[in-house]
């Protein structure tokens, strides 16, 4: 009898919680991360792009997941240059696999396991997915609803060269200034992403912008050149400190925070030359890959640059 | 209606246990006596439902006039209809019946009565009946038919051409003019694609948006040169006009709250997004007004509607009843004058709820379909109408798993964005700003007209069934009872 009324109340639960929907929580950790397949796009050549990034569930939390079984492509080599270290939220349009003209209704499977969570993108080449920079434009944030003009239809992604070698080897705790130039056609205007209701602040009393509350009925952003020295792979157990802070490259849309996508951002002022220089340290030996990220705000270019880490 | 419906394949008929519980829960507790005939029984339900779509040469795929042209899809049409709140019901009218108001505009849906015959008719066989029962034809427009009433003004938008194989797309059109002469106050606008896919026909894809490529259009009005534009709310404000979406049915303003459209204005064409239906298409929109009288003056000015929160979206691959929150602070006195879900593909429902203090009211939970966003325009006596300081709640439903037809591939992780297959979460409804005392005056008009009294709550109106309490002279002190026949003891 026991037994039975034990599992009345385990049916009871299931039914109890099946089907009941939670809200989505701000966790700060213990989280996992969501691969994404962003589209596809053809190449001159024939053959097709397949466009990936990644949602890490957390807001704090960074993760460092090694290729392997955890962090891997198939069919194929596991390996498709995807990131190892992954930030926080919601990382959009990061890498790119190219894939045979004759490619047709195959899948390219990412698989990704974080905290003790697998989950999976299927690439394929279905017609909903097919993107171009129009799409990047969008879903960036850079044109809120979709209000576009023939100035940023012509806009092309920002020009990201190195200075000084590509490749390094450093030794522990040895900082090593990174550095790239990072030109733009100057489109997108710099432009904060602002509110509809500044215009009203002040016939209601406001005197801090920020006491309104940050309203956004879409994907919006701030516009404007700027560049940010990010990681992309870190060796395992490797921990890299970049210096100055930089800009998130990651959609931190929390007021204040220093990203395209905070309310209120405003790209900064471009340096001398164009010149963008941050230093980087380890504090494991190991081989790390450092992308020099440059974004207008609709649109990116990434520069890698390799690092080999000694004792 | 013009827009189709029992459109192709598109919605996958729903699981048997789905099924079930669908009918379960309108149609067993409704008993249907006597024989049912399509004569007697289905027609006039065809007749007021169905037959501005489904009609010859209609926009719908087969014609639901006559016996012969109904019985081959019996079964299809007790399917649809039994989905009632569910994307891939017909018609496409979303509204859950067992919760929040049930009072509406522009409601074209069928009761529980109708669909039980509807089902008792087919599982019997769907009979003919004697053709003498047949009510009498209604007058069928042609499918370019208007269902809220023919304008006094039709603009068409430029024509655009969407190719089969292109991503989606955002720009602005050349703007149209509007040929008015003087000013007028807009009773009702209606936007209906016009396009040259085949009536008869699927877009071709098997995914959202149907036949038609126009996802959104965001337009507002203004005067060449003189730069007025909708958007001033100010005093008398008629806030924005509303966004048209994929499949939208029309919008009917509230009788004391007009939109106005300026003598010479032009139609600005914002943003177009389009969205391919996997076949070269042409196509344009027609955006029809109808006109309050000439000596019309708008009572209310429109308030800012601002419920969304289409950032941070993660859907995750192959999960069902996922879920997400939006609020707002009202910081007037609202009367919400219309409910309008927009999500994409993923979505699948939405519930608006007030929270006034510990109260919280849930005023409707509607399925969604991307492939026929509605506006859902409350009753004039029924339309929510809060106190400053209530809060606005939305709460959406996604899910991304096979279930859904609209997601091209329900195992991948969608997050925010503005393509289809991306995810948007917003309350495009429109509300209308009360002064103190035209809140207190609404809610004694409608007390006057019901009759209500404090054993009555209201949904939509918290504090529609009492009097108002004055606050105490001295604050020190409780304030006296003084609720109509509030009772109870000191």
């Amino acid at each position: 009898m026991r037994n039975f009324i034990a599992s009345l109340l385990v049916a009871s639960a299931v039914c109890l919680t099946a089907g009941v929907a939670s809200a989505q929580l701000t966790y700060n950790s213990g989280q996992p991360v969501s691969p994404a397949y962003e589209g596809w796009e053809k190449n001159p050549d024939g053959t097709y792009k397949m466009l990936f990034g990644y949602m890490n569930a957390n807001w704090e939390e960074e993760i460092d997941i090694p290729v392997g079984p955890e962090n891997g492509f198939a069919p194929g080599n596991p390996d498709r240059g995807q990131p190892t270290h992954f930030y926080p939220r919601r990382n959009r349009f990061i890498f790119w696999v190219t894939v045979p003209a004759d490619w047709g209704e195959k899948e390219l499977i990412w698989t990704v396991t974080a905290n003790g969570k697998t989950y999976k993108a299927y690439g394929t080449l279905k017609q909903d997915y097919e993107v171009d920079n129009m799409v990047f434009t969008s879903e960036t944030g850079a044109i809120g609803a979709g209000v576009s003009d023939p100035e940023i239809r012509r806009n092309t992604p920002p020009v990201v060269e190195a200075v000084g070698d590509t490749v390094r080897t450093v030794k522990v705790g040895e900082p090593v200034v990174l550095s790239a130039k990072i030109t733009d056609d100057g489109i997108p205007k710099v432009r904060p992403r602002g509110d509809q209701d500044d215009r009203h602040a002040k016939d209601w009393g406001i005197k801090d912008l920020r006491e309104l509350p940050p309203y956004q009925i879409t994907v919006g952003s701030s516009t404007g050149l700027w560049g940010s020295l990010m990681v992309y792979r870190a060796a395992p157990g490797g921990h890299v400190t970049v210096s100055p802070d930089q800009p998130k490259t990651w959609e931190d849309t929390r007021a204040g925070a220093n990203s395209q996508w905070a309310p209120r951002w405003v790209a900064p002022k471009p340096p001398a030359e164009n010149k963008w220089t941050a230093t980087a340290t380890f504090d494991t030996p190991g081989d790390y890959v450092l992308w020099w990220h440059g974004s207008d705000g609709a649109l990116t270019t990434d520069l890698p640059f390799r690092i080999k880490v000694t004792k | 209606m013009n827009q189709r419906l029992f459109s192709s394949a598109r919605f996958a008929l729903i699981g048997a246990a789905g099924l079930a519980a669908a009918i379960s829960a309108m149609g067993a507790t409704v008993n249907v006596p006597g024989e049912v005939t399509f004569s007697k029984d289905i027609a006039p339900i065809f007749q007021r439902s169905c037959q501005n779509c489904h009609q010859p040469d209609g926009v719908a795929p087969f014609s639901l006039v006559s016996y012969k042209d109904a019985r081959p899809w019996a079964k299809s049409i007790k399917t649809r209809t039994a989905l009632r709140d569910k994307p891939g019901t017909m018609p496409p009218w979303y509204v859950e019946k067992n919760i929040g108001i049930q009072h509406f505009k522009n409601d074209n849906s069928l009761s529980d009565l109708d669909v039980a015959k509807i089902a008792k008719w087919v599982d019997s066989g769907a009979p003919e009946g004697n053709p003498a029962d047949m009510p009498p034809p209604i007058q069928l427009g042609d499918n370019t038919r208007w269902t809220a009433g023919e304008p006094d003004l039709i603009v068409p938008s430029p024509e655009i051409t969407v190719k089969g194989g292109s991503p989606d797309y955002w720009g602005e059109l050349e703007s149209a003019p509007t040929g008015l002469k003087e000013d007028r106050w807009v009773k009702s606008v209606e936007i209906r694609e016009v396009n040259d896919v085949p009536a008869q026909a699927d877009g071709g894809r098997k995914t959202v948006g149907s036949r038609y490529v126009f996802h959104h259009m965001i337009w507002t009005t203004m005067v060449p040169g003189a730069g007025i534009q909708l958007e001033d709310l100010g005093e008398g404000s008629s806030g924005t006009w509303p966004v048209h979406e994929v499949g939208r049915n029309a919008d009917i303003f509230p009788d004391d709250a007009g939109k106005l459209l300026r003598a010479n204005s032009v139609i600005v064409f914002m943003s177009a997004h389009l969205h391919s239906n996997g076949r070269d298409t042409k196509s344009r929109l027609l955006y029809g007004f109808k006109f309050f009288p000439k000596d019309y003056q708008p009572e209310f000015r429109y308030a800012r509607r601002s419920l969304a929160n289409a950032v941070d979206i993660d859907i995750r691959g192959g999960e069902a009843n996922q879920r997400l929150d939006a609020y707002q602070v009202l910081n007037e006195p609202t009367k919400v004058t219309t409910f309008e879900p927009h999500m994409h593909a993923p979505g699948v429902r939405m519930c608006l709820e007030a929270i006034w203090g510990f109260n919280v009211q849930t005023l409707s939970c509607v399925g969604y379909d991307h492939n026929w966003v509605r506006v859902y325009e409350y009753d004039d006596d029924y339309a929510p109408l809060l106190p400053k300081g209530a809060v606005l709640h939305i709460i959406g439903y996604f899910d991304q798993t096979a279930a859904n037809k609209n997601v091209p591939d329900p195992r991948n992780w969608s997050g925010s964005g503005n393509r289809s297959i991306t995810n948007m979460f917003i309350d495009l409804g429109q509300g209308l700003a009360l002064t103190e005392e035209q809140f207190q005056a609404e809610m004694k008009r409608r007390r006057d007209k019901f009759h209500w009294t404090p054993n009555q709550v209201v949904i939509g109106c918290p504090l529609c069934n009492g009097e108002p309490v004055a606050p105490p002279e001295n604050p020190m002190r409780r304030p006296a009872s003084t609720g109509a026949g509030a009772g109870g003891n000191e």
